[in-house]
């Protein structure tokens, strides 16, 4: 044996050590990202202590402002607990309508348990391809390291990214839940329900993320391709969608638990078996014993703990698959399957503006992380749209939803103006030596704003308009919004612009630019928020339809007549 | 030894030279990269860029494409300023970069339509372009292959298409042949030397390896710590050498004045 082997003399660090390194690294990419071609800005400091400080802080930064979200979503629920909005739903027992308190109660607290789980997988499957993106792991698998350390680290560097979130759900939820019923041990039985939750949602962001791998990310140019990717994609709008129709829905999720305790006790008893509601119900054991399962229709305690322990050894096995799988995953390869035939060679170059947009959708298309904010404002149309084309009672209420469709699309597409600039980071140093102008990239851009604005607002249209609404009135509306939505797109992309050009490209994605682009969408949405509510409060004050149109139209006008001088103008004719 | 002298500097770059750089100097701050450089790309030549690893060669080159702003001097391609007419400069230059970082979700055909379109090309013509070049680096199969699960050599020949698509006045090549398999190596040396030979355009080539250098560039410049230390055909470095049957490599050493510096950690690492 040498004297110098790598066991003699000093000690090896430790996983935490290891993976406190390389977390810093992939926090460094998810910041600079110099690997897929960012380049640092000439301003930008020097000083690799520098520069390592300024990625932790806006990592840590970001996190804090995804935190903050779960903050809310508890904070929500905390006031659905409180004795007012309790009696809104729990009128007298035997009275039509009303829901059993343990019922209620139990619902809210599952239906907390469900946002934080649609919420943790979220952050999980935008914090992925910066996981995957950072190439660490392949760089330590190459070091004389063991297999057990090497899983160790993956799995420490992968819990480090939900972190923040994962223990303000863990720690926060009991207190709430322990203030809101003011019992301490109602506070501690509802940790096993986040246990759970934390564990499901990590899973399956893995499980997600091998996926996307497998399928999505190595598939093949061609339409018939494209329509795949997307129908794949729409996976990555689920959690989203859990988050958003628990929020938009919790009032007709608990009268039809209420309508269905009625109909079919039955039903209900085995719809309480799925998760999270045993975990959910957990609490309220703990608030008033046994006894209140006896108030609940079809309810059954002993089912439910059966339940109960039934997800925890899954969650076990769960956490035991979790122990391998981050470093597995980071060591799939994309399904690659070469062709035998060979295609033509043939192009067909569109505007600028228009390639840039065509960009943006193909990289979409294969980007999980990019293709949710396009999908989101399109599935938060057909939901709405559903709703309105179901549920609306008569022409004036169809009308409401329908406008809320719209402006929630509108203020979605603009939400996420950050997101599609961030798109540009790949491979950003090579198209800055393109012949791109700034007008071709802002127009590119902003297209693709419009365009979902447009397709969501179609959608809506297509699904409320045929049965109740007149056409003409809707389409003023979507049209009259319109100049309101550019004018936030040429403001939002307009300030990435200068900051593009002062500091380097801001990456703005959940997982370390959420703070920039919170800076950059507030004025966004106050921008296209602005018309919208000029025309409601002019159209609940009785003021005529015409009117408040063009109230609203002018004022979207003025808008983007305004921030076209700040679009417009950026300085230099090319791309800095 | 700091070439380029004052007497380039007060003639105003002829509007039909490739390239022609100025007193260019580039900063990272307190370092600087690249310092006082003037170098001229003619008409029909290959200019290769010789250096070390550090040396300022990508630094230079990066300054001509408008990734990186000069601290002083100047650039002139085809007579325009890259700094005050970004948009022109950039539609007649191609350029590689040293490493192959791309849209990694777009294919080899939605990258090259992507750049097709960005520079206003005519489709039938940039289709005929695109599919002699394709099937001379032969990638028909890869070519709707998503570019992060191709290789590096692929990615390369990729941009190296990319670069020749609008069949630019000035290519700007950084270490271009790194990834290349030898045919791929064999078939851009040959393409270099016929592109320039078919009109009066110039080609900027930087690389560390002298082989290539040496067979392929009609002139090179030698880069020591930002500064050009040689410059000229081998014949011309050898005579400044004093060095008659040298190759490019000794020269290279001589100038950089490494030679010494190779022994001697040569004989160091032999007896570790």
């Amino acid at each position: 044996m040498e004297r110098n082997s790598p066991r003699a003399g000093t000690s090896q660090p430790t996983a935490l050590q290891l993976a406190d390194v390389a977390y810093l690294e992939l926090s460094f990419q998810a910041v600079y990202a110099l690997r897929q071609g960012n380049v640092l800005a000439a301003e930008a400091p020097r000083d690799p202590g520098e520069l390592a400080e300024t990625a932790r802080r806006r990592v840590a930064q970001s996190k804090f402002l995804v935190s903050l979200l779960i903050v809310l979503l508890i904070g929500g629920s905390m006031i659905s607990l409180t004795s007012i909005v309790e009696r809104l739903f729990t009128p007298p027992l035997g009275s039509p309508g009303g829901i059993p308190l343990p019922l209620y109660d139990g619902t809210v607290v599952a239906g907390l348990l469900l946002l934080e789980l649609s919420f943790l997988w979220m952050v999980g499957l935008q914090s992925l391809p910066t996981y995957l993106g950072s190439q660490m792991l392949p760089v330590l698998e190459t070091l004389p390291i063991s297999e057990k350390k090497l899983n160790r680290i993956a799995l420490l560097i992968l819990l480090r990214l939900f972190d923040a979130p994962a223990l303000t759900a863990l720690i926060l939820t009991p207190i709430a839940l322990a203030i809101a019923f003011q019992s301490w041990l109602t506070g501690l039985l509802v940790l096993p329900g986040v246990v759970l939750v934390v564990v499901f949602a990590i899973g399956l962001s893995l499980r997600t993320g091998r996926f996307f791998v497998q399928h999505v990310q190595g598939s093949r140019g061609g339409i018939r391709e494209s329509v795949l990717r997307w129908m794949y994609l729409l996976l990555w709008a689920v959690p989203a969608f859990g988050i958003y129709g628990f929020v938009s829905f919790g009032f007709q999720i608990m009268g039809g638990l209420a309508y269905l305790g009625r109909i079919a006790p039955a039903t209900l008893g085995n719809l309480l078996l799925v998760f999270p509601f045993p975990l959910g119900m957990l609490p309220i054991l703990g608030l008033s014993g046994l006894a209140s399962f006896s108030h609940l229709p079809g309810g059954n305690g002993p089912l439910l703990a059966l339940a109960a322990a039934g997800y925890s050894a899954l969650a076990l096995g769960v956490g035991w698959w979790l122990l391998t799988a981050p470093r597995a995953l980071s060591q799939l390869a994309p399904e690659v399957q070469l062709p035998d035939e060979r295609r033509e060679a043939q192009l067909h170059p569109v505007g600028p503006p228009a390639a840039i947009l065509l960009k943006d959708l193909r990289t979409a298309s294969r980007t999980p992380g990019y293709a949710f904010v396009v999908l989101l404002p399109l599935i938060d149309a057909v939901v709405i749209g559903l709703s309105s084309y179901i549920g609306a009672p008569h022409p004036r209420s169809a009308f409401d939803l329908a406008a809320a469709a719209v402006s929630t699309t509108a203020i979605l597409a603009t939400f996420f103006g950050p997101a599609f600039f961030a798109t540009e980071v790949m491979g950003y140093s090579y198209t800055r030596t393109l012949p791109l102008t700034n007008r071709s990239m802002l127009f590119g851009k902003s297209s693709l704003i419009v365009l979902i604005y447009i397709v969501a607002s179609a959608i809506v249209v297509s699904l409320t308009v045929l049965r109740l609404l007149n056409v003409w009135l809707f389409a003023a509306f979507v049209i009259a919004e319109l100049p309101g939505l550019v004018a936030a797109a040429f403001l939002e992309i307009g300030l990435l612009f200068r900051r593009a050009q002062a500091s380097g490209v801001p990456i703005s994605l959940m997982s370390s630019g959420a703070w920039w682009a919170t800076t950059v969408v507030l004025p966004g949405i106050a921008i296209a928020g602005l018309p919208i509510t000029v025309f409601a409060i002019l159209w609940y004050s009785g003021v005529s339809p015409l009117h408040s149109f063009l109230w609203m139209g002018g004022l979207a006008v003025v808008e983007l007549v305004l921030f076209s001088f700040f679009a417009l103008g950026l300085p230099g004719r090319g791309r800095g | 030894m700091h070439l380029g002298g004052r007497a380039l500097l007060s003639a105003p770059p002829a509007p039909d030279q490739p390239l022609s750089l100025r007193s260019l100097t580039v900063r990272y701050g307190p370092l600087t990269a690249v310092d006082h450089l003037s170098i001229q790309v003619q008409p029909h030549e290959i200019y290769g860029l010789l250096g070390s690893n550090g040396a300022g060669k990508s630094s230079t080159l990066k300054a001509v494409v408008g990734l990186l702003a000069p601290a002083e001097g100047s650039i002139s391609v085809l007579g325009h300023d890259p700094a005050r007419e970004p948009v022109v400069t950039k539609q007649i230059v191609g350029y590689v970069p040293e490493s192959a970082l791309l849209y990694d979700a777009l294919t080899p055909r939605e990258f090259l339509e992507f750049v097709a379109s960005v520079r206003g090309l005519d489709s039938a013509q940039v289709s005929e372009r695109a599919k002699s070049y394709v099937t001379a680096f032969q990638i028909e199969r890869e070519f709707d292959q998503p570019l992060a699960t191709l290789s590096n050599g692929t990615r390369q020949k990729v941009l190296i298409i990319s670069a020749f698509l609008h069949q630019p006045a000035l290519l700007v090549l950084d270490e271009p042949l790194n990834s290349l398999d030898p045919r791929s190596v064999r078939l851009m040396r040959d393409l270099l030397t016929q592109y320039v030979a078919a009109g009066p355009r110039g080609v900027l080539f930087s690389t560390h390896t002298m082989e290539v250098a040496e067979r392929l560039c009609h002139r090179v410049g030698i880069l020591d710590r930002g500064r050009l230390v040689g410059e000229g055909t081998l014949d011309n470095l050898r005579s400044q050498t004093a060095q008659g049957d040298a190759t490019l490599e000794e020269i290279f050493l001589r100038l950089t004045r490494e030679e010494e510096g190779v022994y001697a950690a040569v004989r160091a690492l032999g007896g570790a």
